[in-house]
């Protein structure tokens, strides 16, 4: 319920999580868009050294997913590497602790995937939550998971979207480059 | 070779209880990592793709409802990740106290 509600305060309440909702979402659109023509001119993220490496790791984690069996699905960046600051009490990204990489695996096909393999689904299906490295190991993706985490020097962390749209409606996003 | 993912749960314990329960119990000693997929802040001992410990609070970072749904009761969690020694680690987890196994998979 927005304008007109029965309780004033609900409704401003709803209507403001709307609005921080929709503005997430133009957010990570615009982000994801510029993040799609590839690295150059692109934004780097925090914990990427430079554009080439963020697109190599990029190109990792693509080739990757192919390897592991899904080569239908979107990699995209989110969490503190692309904010800048933690969602809970905004310190920054690595100060003070080493911070993670958080991907979402967009696709309709790993979601019914994990779906039968008995991860459970969130948010009216949309979703998984995080995955478990036990989830990782039935779906056979612990070893990107681990040879990404090697290689960026920090751990890399995956939930599963049913489409790149949910996903960056859902968070501040970058597409990692292809 | 088999490995093991175990879960365990605390009721009663804050992040930092159960860190302080763990590392006493398991005499290990983890470190903090932040992470927005695994609801901020949480604790880790080893590396991926080996025998590794995560603790972390049962919340999922955008719903804020448990992340282990089947366990809504338990407000901090203790994965024991790909280990080759579960019975010992839960002797140990069982005499420290706190924490109470809510799944064993062998794989």
């Amino acid at each position: 319920m927005l304008a007109g509600g029965p309780a004033g305060k609900a409704a401003t309440t709803t209507a403001g999580r709307v609005a921080k909702e929709l503005g997430e979402a133009i957010f990570g659109w615009v982000e994801a868009k510029l993040a799609g023509g590839g690295a150059k001119g692109a934004t780097v993220p925090k914990g990427f050294s430079s554009a080439e490496d963020f697109a190599r790791f990029g190109l990792d984690a693509r080739e990757g997913l192919v390897k592991a069996g899904y080569g239908n699905v979107e990699p995209i960046l989110q969490g503190s590497a692309v904010t800048g600051q933690s969602f809970k009490t905004g310190q920054e990204f690595d100060v003070g602790r080493v911070s993670d990489f958080d991907i979402a695996l967009a696709s309709p096909d790993l979601l019914q995937r994990a779906q039968s393999l008995g991860i459970g689904l969130r948010s009216g299906g949309t979703r998984t939550g995080p995955l478990s490295e036990r989830d990782l190991q039935v779906l056979g993706l612990d070893s990107l998971a681990s040879k990404l985490s090697a290689q960026a020097g920090r751990d890399v962390n995956f939930m599963i979207y049913g489409s790149a749209t949910t996903a960056t409606g859902r968070a501040p996003s970058l597409v990692l480059p292809k | 070779m088999t490995v093991t993912y175990d879960l365990y749960g605390a009721r009663f314990l804050c992040l930092l209880q159960a860190k302080v329960h763990a590392e006493n119990s398991l005499g290990v000693s983890f470190e903090e990592r932040n992470s927005t997929y695994q609801g901020g802040s949480y604790y880790i001992f080893g590396n991926r793709g080996a025998e590794n410990f995560i603790l972390k609070l049962n919340l999922d970072p955008f719903d804020e409802e448990p992340v282990e749904q089947d366990f809504s009761g338990f407000s901090v969690l203790l994965y024991i990740n790909a280990t080759t020694r579960s019975s010992d680690i839960e002797r140990a987890i069982r005499d420290g106290g706190g924490f109470e196994l809510l799944r064993h998979e062998v794989f």
